[in-house]
């Protein structure tokens, strides 16, 4: 049996650049953080005939077609896994899915990961990374960017571009130890408990990006500039500036209709006038988990947001990224 | 009386030796190894490195070699997988502590019993592979002793030998056996060579690093 463990992960700075109707013009930069919660995957072969996978549902079927969990049937087709032997797939996730954590992408990164594992064909992260963005993006046809499934491969605080051409380069924010505590204490996250589909969202920017809507694009180059203006912010080590920095992107993301609920807006309002110097809704926004950065008022923020319902949840960044867990 | 040998024929000697060594090595079980520990590191399996006396330093050597020289040329991707290895003969604590209430026999499968598993690489060093049975009395079964607890949990067994290859080459998956070219120069040369393909071994290893996923 294998067992891999991948991170899910948070957007620092940048995110939303990372979609191919965006690079592909103008190419992309983003910040992305792993963090320790995870998707494991459980994959192994059976005595028996037929496949089993178990997710949020159980499915028991006889071939690799019959399959409903998209990812998981794209997944073995791409790799073309013999299952003439059998084989089961268990997913256990931290966190549900839709709840802009980047469960997709970690669930396609960690059952590759398991997969070219019980296959003896182990691959590097960066491989790892871009087979997963292909089943997603381009045989899923998911209206997703490249970000979820890199962050999961490589794991830690890392700096990506993307050039015109979709070729990712990957390296660490070149961040002091001081600075990676004092992120950790003062981020808080935080679950409004409400879970969508990031396909509606991001079809929409994928929508605009081919209407070549000349707003939306203005948008994103904004955001672009603000990731960053992050990174040499969390370089220098100036976190304050960074809080800061979290609220002008929300300012801009805001401008995006689809990317927020006037629900959203108005937590983010409770909690800049309770504390947050800035904060971001994750992945493609719409719900799912909300980040805040506090430095001095923390009690009070977490007493304002428990009284609007929001859930908090603690965290510390992952820097180990995709791992082999189990190989027996 | 017999005129003793001058220091350079002496050297010619060794030499000379060395190049028939090198002529006659199995070139094929070399090659097995590369591919037995390549493929460990692929599904990262941990390696479990021994040897005495002289192959003790070279078991410390290679052990820190595999960790560390093998991804020198990597990428900060290829990197990110590294050989996952325990030298036995690192931890004298231990090593004295076993001999001490056991006997000498059980230093190697005893510090190796609550790691090892299936699919995991035992590798040794030793100079007659644990031969001179009933002769040699306890020579060297701490080793064939550690070699049987990793065939019974389904590991590999992998060693460097010399002479006969004794009960290493007869146990191994894989296992090179310097030839004999002087037999008052066993030991010397075998040591030496082993030292020779362990270099070889994790040079190659490195290159296939590399090269992983490119």
């Amino acid at each position: 049996m294998i067992i891999t463990r991948t991170p899910l992960r948070m957007p620092i700075g940048g995110g939303g650049t990372d979609l191919p109707g965006f690079y592909q013009k103008y190419g992309s930069f983003f910040i992305s953080a792993a963090i320790d919660y995870y998707m494991y995957i459980a994959v192994k072969r059976r005595p028996i005939k037929g496949i089993k996978v178990a997710y949020s549902q159980t499915e028991e079927v006889q071939t690799i077609e019959e399959i409903n969990h998209r990812i998981a049937k794209a997944t073995l087709q791409y790799l073309k896994v013999n299952v003439e032997r059998g084989l089961e797939i268990v997913s256990i996730g931290d966190f549900p899915a839709g709840t802009g954590m980047g469960t997709s992408g970690s669930y396609a990164v960690g059952l590759l990961n398991a997969l070219h594992h019980l296959e003896k064909n182990a691959v590097p992260v960066h491989v790892l990374a871009e087979e997963a963005c292909h089943i997603n993006m381009d045989i899923l046809k998911d209206p997703s960017g490249k970000q979820d499934e890199y962050i999961a491969s490589y794991g830690g605080i890392m700096c990506f571009e993307i050039n015109k051409q979709g070729k990712v380069k990957a390296y660490p924010l070149k961040i002091s130890f001081q600075t990676i505590n004092d992120l950790q204490n003062n981020i808080l996250m935080f679950y409004t408990g409400i879970s969508r589909s990031a396909n509606q969202v991001l079809a929409k920017q994928k929508e605009g990006m081919i209407a070549k809507d000349p707003k939306m694009i203005r948008n994103l180059q904004k955001i672009q500039a603000i990731g960053y203006e992050i990174k040499e912010a969390l370089e220098k080590g100036d976190i304050t500036l960074f809080g800061r920095l979290l609220d002008k992107h929300w300012r801009v993301k805001r401008e995006r209709e689809a990317a927020s609920t006037s629900q959203i807006n108005k937590w983010y309002d409770v909690a800049f006038q309770n504390g947050a110097l800035g904060g971001k809704i994750m992945g493609a926004g719409g719900g799912g988990f909300f980040a805040f950065y506090c430095e001095d008022k923390k009690d009070e923020l977490r007493k304002a947001l428990v009284q609007e319902g929001l859930d908090e949840v603690k965290f510390h960044f992952d820097f180990e990224g995709t791992k082999l867990l189990v190989n027996v | 009386m017999k005129k003793p040998l001058s220091h350079r024929t002496f050297i010619k000697q060794y030499f000379d030796e060395s190049k028939e060594i090198i002529k006659k090595i199995p070139v094929a079980d070399i090659d097995k190894i590369v591919t037995i520990l390549f493929e460990a590191w692929q599904q990262e399996a941990t390696i479990f490195v021994m040897g005495n006396g002289g192959s003790a330093s070279t078991a410390s050597h290679f052990s820190a070699d595999l960790t560390k020289y093998t991804v020198m040329g990597a990428s900060y991707e290829q990197r990110k997988k590294r050989f996952k290895v325990i030298c036995l003969t690192d931890n004298a604590v231990l090593t004295s502590s076993w001999t001490n209430d056991f006997g000498f026999d059980t230093i190697f499968s005893e510090q190796m019993e609550p790691w090892i598993k299936k699919n995991d690489v035992v590798f040794a060093f030793s100079v007659h592979g644990g031969s001179a049975r009933p002769e040699g009395g306890t020579w060297s079964q701490n080793i064939p002793k550690a070699f049987e607890l990793a065939k019974e949990r389904g590991a590999k067994l992998v060693g460097l030998s010399g002479d006969t290859g004794g009960v290493m080459k007869e146990m191994a998956d894989a296992c090179v056996v310097v030839p004999t070219v002087n037999k008052n120069h066993i030991t010397v040369h075998v040591e030496g060579f082993h030292v020779v393909i362990h270099h070889l071994i994790i040079h190659r290893l490195k290159q296939l690093i590399s090269q992983w996923g490119k």
